[in-house]
Order: C-alpha cells, then structure tokens, then sequence
C-alpha cells in the first residue's frame, strides 16, 4: 500500500513539475554593456484616414496567394460598388493582405463533432497616389463553413459598409 | 431657355448616356466571345476547359492570350479525406474549393467572379469546375 502511496505522490510530483516548468518565464539574461537591445517605438498607430472612398472607384487587388480571388468574387457577390481591375497603374486603390487556413485536427472532428477549418484573413486598402491607407479589416473564422469564402464576404461586407459611410 | 442651352443639355444628356451604357457594356460578356484560361494550381484550368464544354457554355476558349477577349485567372485546393474524417465523420470525399474571374483584356475591369466551397465533393474538381461553368453560363446568358 505504502509503495502504491509513494508512486501516485511521484507521479503527481512530476507532473506538478512539468506543469511549472512549462508555465515558468525562461530567466532573462542580464543585459551587457555590449549588446544593447534596440530600443522599440511603443507610440500609438496613426489613425487611419477617414477620407471617403468614393463608389465606383477603381481597385487593383495585389497576389494573396490565390485568396484575391476569393475576394474579387465576395466583391461581385456582396455588390461592393467598385471596380476590380487587373493592374495597379489603373487604380485608385490597391488591397494587400494575408489569408491562412487551418484544417480542423481529428480532436476537433471528434470532441466537437466539426470538420470546418479555421480561418484568418487581414486586408489592408491604401490609396495608390498617396500610399496613405484608408480602411483595414480582420477576421478570424474559427468554424468556417465554406473555408475562404466566408472570410472573403466578411471582408467585401464590411468595405461595403465604409464605402456606404456606415462605419 | 434659347435653343443654344437646350442643344447643350441635351447633348450632355446624351453623354452621359452613352457613357453609362459604355460602362454597361463593359461589364458583359458577349456570347461566343474568346476567353483565355490562365494555368492555374493543380492544373485547374483543364477541369474548367472540360467543364465549360460539359455545360455548355457559349463561350471560345484559345491558348493564345493575344487573341482572346477575356481571361480567366483563379485558384483552386483539394484536401483529401483525412483517416479522422473517414473515421469519426464517415466521409472519403475531398473537400474542394475553388475561386474564379473573369477579366476584360480591353479594358482590364474584372467582369465576373464566383467562389465555390464544397465540403463533401462526390467528384473533386469536376463538381467545383461545373458549378463555375453553370454560374457563367448563367451570366452570359442573363446579358447583365
């Protein structure tokens, strides 16, 4: 009985070891005289222009690894009232962004019961002539139901909504 | 009002419309129009090549961009059922999702695009390419 005891306070012992070991901070080195770290601009970003994006402007979407796609036909969708052309020197406009997707694990599939993978997309729209960027927006879709798509109209609706003046 | 101002006005008028219904036009896409099918990941452009013909749609396809009115430029991924999919959901088909658009090579204005997301495709990239074609089809045809 006593060797059963003494096993389980082991094994508890490690775990609780394991468990402070993860969650304790690795111990910072003292900074040298030598190697000064660079020393980061914590100032707040600079708001975005609020200047009207005026409907029928022309907007020229750069490589997103496929996903400029996605949002040209959330555009036609979602009747963004712009103009999606096909190279830069025609634009007003240009969009940039990132789009990544994540397939659901076998946990999700099995505690959750979901198949639908995750999905992230930032999008950022900036003014060609100037360079000065005019709207930005993120989304994160932890169950998507039709993968990239959904991000994209997320993404087309809420430009709708700036160009409209409802943001 | 002297009939100098009422010739002005209406030429403006007529302007005007001649401008909207150049902007209309612009976004249409003539039936029997030549359209060039840029590569695309997973050779995609052949599935949509045979899906075109499969629907019907009335639309030329060429190899050379120069001849050509529109093109087509997209994407498309395939994941396959994984062995967690096949066990816990009961599914072996692929998940397909596919996005295309169509371009005026004239005037570089994207005049269609349509997305497409099937989770439990029962022929892969066959079923995405002939939902794309049927929704072009009904664009052409609707002369919107």
């Amino acid at each position: 009985m006593y060797h059963r005891i003494t096993f389980l306070f082991l094994l508890l012992a490690m775990f609780g070891m394991s468990g402070y070991a993860q969650t304790t901070p690795p111990a910072t080195p003292t900074p040298s005289t030598a190697q000064t770290a660079p020393i980061v601009d914590k100032a707040a970003p600079s708001e975005l222009s609020k200047d009207k994006i005026s409907p029928g402007s022309k907007v020229y979407i750069a490589a997103i690894n496929g996903y400029e796609s996605f949002l040209t036909a959330a555009f036609v969708k979602k009747e963004v009232p712009i103009i999606v052309v096909n190279a830069r020197e025609k634009a007003d406009y240009q969009i940039t962004g990132v789009s990544e997707t994540v397939q659901a694990s076998w946990a999700k599939m099995l505690f959750l019961g979901s198949e639908q993978s995750n999905e992230l997309a930032s999008i950022v729209m900036s003014n060609v002539k100037t360079g000065v960027v005019v709207w930005g927006y993120n989304v994160n879709k932890s169950n998507s139901w039709r993968g990239k798509q959904s991000s994209s109209e997320s993404c087309a609706k809420h430009l709708k909504a700036r160009i409209e003046g409802r943001k | 009002m002297n009939g100098k101002n009422l010739s002005l006005l209406f030429l403006l008028v007529l302007v005007a419309t001649v401008n909207c219904l150049a902007q209309e036009t612009e976004k249409q896409i003539p039936a029997n129009s030549k359209i060039f099918i840029n590569s695309m990941k997973d050779e995609f452009e052949k599935f949509l090549i045979a899906a075109f013909t499969a629907k019907k749609v009335p639309l030329e396809v060429v190899f050379d961009r120069d001849k050509a009115d529109f093109e087509l430029t997209g994407t498309s991924e395939s994941k396959k059922a994984s062995t967690a999919k096949k066990i816990i959901m009961g599914s072996w088909h692929s998940s397909e999702q596919a996005s295309v658009t169509v371009v005026n090579l004239r005037s570089g204005v994207a005049v269609w695009a349509y997305s497409v997301n099937k989770s439990n495709s029962n022929h892969g990239k066959k079923t995405t390419a002939e939902s794309c074609a049927k929704h072009l089809k009904e664009k052409i045809e609707s002369k919107k």
